[in-house]
């Protein structure tokens, strides 16, 4: 008999995150993925088998049995990263793409020691290699445009499944992904507390700036080409721009994705902005003046209130920001609150973002 | 009479030399070219004509020996200089069709003119001149892409004339042209030569129209040496016939002109004088039959007669007789009697 | 009477020139105009005016707007317009090939390879770049001009070594392909924002263009310009062809570098500043040939040139998507524009095989 994932309760509280769901059915966790490529409907059912539980494993059509607790994982994105250490699973990740992008030190250590093997670039991961170390999982995001390779893995036998954190909107949605993480080691409740406590610190920020009154605007990133490239107003970083109580320039725009504006058009609406925040690879004033010397007529470039998330760059050239940035929401609120409102932040030391000179 | 050359060639090897791989087509050239005179350099196809007319232009550098231009050598010449002693006509197209007659013509003042290419007077009467003499006024204003075969030549020619130099290099400029057109673009050399006083200098492999227009005849030998002299000389030498080592092909003197080789036909007798006796003789030579001479062995007889301004002519073969009043009929008995033997 | 009338013909087809090219002139100043009155932000046309009289308007930003954007973008798109259209011409009349653009010696390949060094590889190159205080625009700019250097040069060693023309022009075609290989490669190997950066880049743009730049990208331009008026009796020569062009005085191979020295120069600083502008080239001689029929480059360039800035400044306004926020990439605009001109013309004129060939 089929078995409806409708007709459980979920075995995990999802506050946030709006790509996967935990559900309990004969004792048997079965994680479901939803949507997890840009544009898609599809959604992907996970059922995690115990080797304590000898309840009949139930039939859901296209659902794929895991076993865990995973004996070691493959990882396709940096942001999945944080999450293994957080949980004190470091050491079961054998490889990865590209490992060179890897910015912690833990396991940029690990890849040069060679206990990580390289997979290279992401867009065409080495198959026969993955086949080879034969991983208990493979944890893939996909955009949509590798489902064959995608399918090719599992069809090999290796267990698969797909990671959506990149696709949430608020920044506690994507944080929340470590229980996602958490699960395949049987860790969900520490995951639950590292959650919990990540939680509680990001809303006792948004609490603090909520109580001042004022509301300094923001602009963020840089123009590529002719296009100045900002998040809707939906997006997570128009959220992160709201708790951290600052008013975002383009926060009644509905989209949740990138805007796409001409120079001027931002530069209408911006220049008299207070805070610029994220200048992607300009490091310094003189930089961004290089660059295109209108950047000069923004209120903040001669304010000195130009701030970029590049404090902490590996001589390699990772971004611990990308990397560190998704899991801990509340490392970086805390660092935009202490920008809008070091009044009310006081003694906070800047851990992601440094201050353009 | 000492006349300095207006172009002449020195122990000259013409062909293409790239880095040190040296390929030589012709060698050991000794060529003069004076003022006013035509002179056809004449050749097979492939022999090399090309490459020894663009080497004397400059237009490919000599692999060795030397160039002189009135007597002083090639060398000591600026690229300006020698464009206004030497215009040339080649085999190429124009590349560009939309071009008209007149820019064409008018790009041969190019080496008078200053840095913007702006015409002078002279140069408008330059200009007005060369269309003058190649009589293509009415070609002005036309695209070069409209005029015949004829007419661009004409037009090359006009330009060539424009550049107003001292000799004209031409190669196979009656190449594609019909028989009219040949006559009327020699013609038209002979013209330039006699009334301006330019040397001219034609690459043809056409004979019998260098026989009729040439000064000077420069023959290039299968084995590359060259042999030169008036026609006529070349003829009474009977260089022509060894030049022209075609077996299909023999030269006849009497007539400077070239004809295919027959093999002996059937030998006829033809008993006739005047203008019918010339045809009916050039009908049966065409024919493929042979006219015996006097005294010699013969299998038919022909007979030709007058009669009422009439022509007939009669045939005794073997035991029979036919009258025959047309040199049609008169090939159609003889393939009777001859051929369906 | 003949000679007569030919000579009232030749002096109505100049006067009716010199009609059309005022005329040409008039329409560029008007889309001149048009062009800073259009864009993202709606200003009305009388600040417009009143700002480029240079009086005092009530909306800083506004006259900023103007200033700072529109007219640098303005101005930038004539010269680019003008710059390809004339190394158009010239590439078209080396080559005697209607499809012969300015970038079929591998100059825009060329610069690709430079720019993507500098973005994708930025290791060696374009950190270098970065690190000695130049980024940004002038970064891209030095990347750009390095690597269509690089292809100019081995082009030129070529050409001094052929005597065909037409040899040349697959040796560029190969240069190109080969160059695009490369830049391939180095994509296969990128990071996806490395890749986007480049990909921006390709896209191509006008209003990246400050002041500062056109400093230097005016007087280049000028520069090519005029020094290809100074060959225009040498490029009307090379219509017969390179050999009867010999046989006139010219040397051809010097005259060769001349043509390939100004097309490098105009369309190496079009792509340095503002990417790879695709089709304006190709397009611009045609169009200029269709409106007034001739080959004498001494009437063609300065009809190149102002026909090319109509075409550049037509491109722009459509670019902008006037009263959206939202702008388009030039280089779409210039091919959706372009390719259909071409067609046309192909079509309209039926001779141009026979005319160019």
């Amino acid at each position: 008999m089929q078995t409806s994932l409708n007709d459980s309760i979920p075995s995990v509280r999802i506050e946030y995150a709006r790509r996967f769901a935990v559900n309990r059915i004969n004792g048997y966790d079965i994680i479901t993925v939803r949507s997890p490529w840009p544009g898609s409907v599809e959604s992907y059912a996970y059922i995690l088998k115990t080797s304590d539980n000898t309840n009949p494993i139930p039939d859901i059509p296209g659902a794929q049995v895991i076993n865990t607790p995973v004996r070691n994982i493959v990882c396709y994105s940096t942001t999945h990263l944080p999450f293994l250490e957080m949980i004190g699973e470091q050491e079961k990740l054998i490889a990865f793409p590209t490992t060179s992008y890897i910015s912690s030190p833990v396991f940029r250590k690990m890849a040069t020691d060679g206990r990580i093997q390289d997979l290279g670039p992401t867009s065409e991961i080495n198959f026969e290699k993955l086949i080879t170390l034969n991983p208990g999982l493979v944890m893939a995001y996909t955009m949509g445009n590798d489902l064959g390779m995608i399918q090719k893995i599992i069809l090999a036998g290796i267990p698969l499944v797909l990671n959506a954190d990149y696709l949430e909107n608020h920044p506690l949605g994507r944080a929340e992904w470590i229980k996602f993480t958490g699960l395949f080691f049987r860790r969900a409740e520490l995951a639950d507390s590292i959650f919990n406590s990540i939680r509680s610190r990001y809303l006792e920020y948004s609490g603090i700036t909520a109580g001042s009154t004022d509301r300094p605007t923001v602009v963020t990133g840089v123009v590529y080409g002719d296009t100045w490239f900002l998040p809707g107003g939906r997006n997570y970083a128009s959220i992160f721009f709201r708790d951290a109580g600052a008013r975002y320039l383009w926060e009644d725009n509905l989209s949740e994705s990138i805007l796409q504006l001409s120079f001027e058009a931002v530069y209408e609406r911006a220049s008299g902005s207070d805070y610029w925040i994220g200048t992607a690879s300009y490091e310094t004033r003189q930089m961004l003046r290089n660059a295109d010397s209108r950047y000069a007529e923004f209120k903040p470039f001669n304010t000195g209130r130009v701030y970029n998330y590049s404090a902490r760059i590996n001589p390699e050239g990772g971004n611990e920001y990308f990397e560190k940035g998704y899991a801990r929401p509340d490392l970086v609120l805390a660092d935009l609150a202490a920008i809008f409102h070091p009044e009310v932040m006081k003694g906070h030391k800047l851990y992601f973002y440094r201050k353009i000179e | 009479m000492a006349r300095t050359p207006v172009i002449s060639s020195h122990d000259l090897a013409a062909g293409y030399a790239s880095g040190k791989q040296k390929k030589i087509i012709l060698s050991h050239i000794q060529i003069e070219i004076f003022p006013g005179e035509i002179v056809c350099l004449a050749g097979a196809n492939g022999i090399g004509k090309s490459t020894l007319l663009k080497t004397l232009a400059g237009l490919l550098p000599p692999v060795s020996g030397s160039i002189m231009l009135k007597g002083k050598p090639v060398v000591s010449y600026t690229r300006q200089e020698i464009a206004r002693l030497i215009s040339v006509v080649l085999t190429t197209r124009i590349p560009i069709g939309n071009l008209r007659a007149r820019e064409v013509v008018a790009l041969g003042r190019y080496p008078y003119t200053n840095w913007l290419g702006l015409h002078s007077a002279e140069d408008e009467e330059k200009i007005k001149i060369a269309f003058g003499m190649t009589g293509t006024r009415e070609l002005e204003s036309m695209l070069i892409y409209e005029l015949s075969d004829g007419q661009l030549q004409k037009i090359m020619v006009a330009r060539a004339l424009a550049q107003d130099s001292e000799v004209i290099l031409l190669d196979e400029p009656t190449a594609h042209l019909d028989l009219h057109n040949k006559i009327s673009i020699m013609k038209l050399l002979k013209d330039l030569s006699s009334k301006t006083g330019k040397g001219i200098l034609v690459a043809t492999h056409e004979l019998e129209l260098a026989f009729q227009v040439s000064d000077r005849l420069i023959l290039i030998r299968e084995n590359g040496t060259l042999e030169s002299g008036t026609p006529e000389d070349l003829i009474l030498k009977g260089s022509i016939d060894s030049f022209m080592n075609y077996s299909s092909v023999i030269f006849d003197k009497s007539s400077g002109k070239f004809l295919p080789v027959r093999s002996p036909g059937p030998a006829l007798m033809v008993h006739g004088t005047g203008i019918p006796y010339v045809w009916t003789k050039n009908a049966l030579e065409r024919s493929g039959y042979s006219v015996a001479r006097e005294g010699s062995e013969y299998l038919a007889a022909i007979h030709i007669d007058i009669k009422n301004d009439r022509v007939f002519w009669t045939i005794k073969y073997q035991n029979t007789m036919e009258i025959v009043y047309s040199i049609e009929s008169l090939l159609n008995c003889l393939d009777k009697f001859f051929l369906h033997v | 009477m003949n000679q007569n009338n030919i000579k009232f013909r030749s002096l109505t087809r100049i006067r009716s020139y010199i009609l059309l090219l005022f005329l040409i002139i008039a329409v560029v100043f008007v889309l001149f105009v048009v062009n800073i009155s259009l864009g993202s932000v709606s200003i009305p046309p009388v600040q417009v005016i009143k700002t480029l009289a240079g009086i005092a308007v009530d909306n800083i930003s506004w006259q900023n707007i103007i200033l700072q954007f529109r007219v640098p973008k303005a101005i930038t798109a004539v010269l680019v317009g003008s710059g390809l259209g004339i190394s158009g011409l010239l590439m078209q009349t080396l080559f005697r090939n209607p499809l012969a653009g300015p970038f079929v010696l591998g100059i825009s390949a060329g610069a690709s390879l430079g720019v993507a060094l500098s973005i994708l590889a930025g290791m060696w190159f374009g950190l270098a770049l970065t690190q000695s205080g130049i980024a940004g625009t002038w970064a891209l700019a030095a990347a750009a001009v390095a690597g269509a250097f690089f292809v100019l040069v081995i082009v030129l060693i070529i050409s001094s070594r052929i005597r065909d023309s037409m040899s040349l022009l697959i040796i560029g075609l190969m240069m190109g392909s080969a160059t695009s290989a490369v830049v391939s490669i180095l994509q296969y190997y990128s990071r996806a924002e490395s890749v986007q950066a480049y990909l921006i880049w390709t896209f191509g743009s006008l209003g990246g263009v400050t002041w500062e730049e056109l400093e230097v990208f005016v007087p280049v331009i000028l520069t090519g310009i005029i020094l290809s008026w100074l060959i225009t009796k040498k490029l009307n020569a090379l219509l017969l062809g390179d050999q009867y062009a010999e046989s006139l005085g010219m040397n051809i191979k010097k005259a060769r570098f001349l043509v390939i020295l100004i097309t490098s120069v105009l369309a190496g600083a079009v792509t340095a500043f503002c990417g790879p502008i695709a089709f304006i080239g190709i397009a611009v001689p045609h169009l200029a040939r269709s409106l007034f029929r001739s080959t004498d480059h001494r009437l063609l360039l300065p009809l190149v040139a102002m026909t090319g800035a109509v075409i550049m400044l037509g491109c722009d306004i459509v670019a902008q998507v006037p009263g959206t926020e939202f702008t388009l990439p030039i280089n779409a605009v210039t091919s959706v524009i372009g390719a259909p001109l071409v067609i046309w013309i192909v079509f309209k004129r039926q001779d141009l095989s026979s005319s160019f060939s």
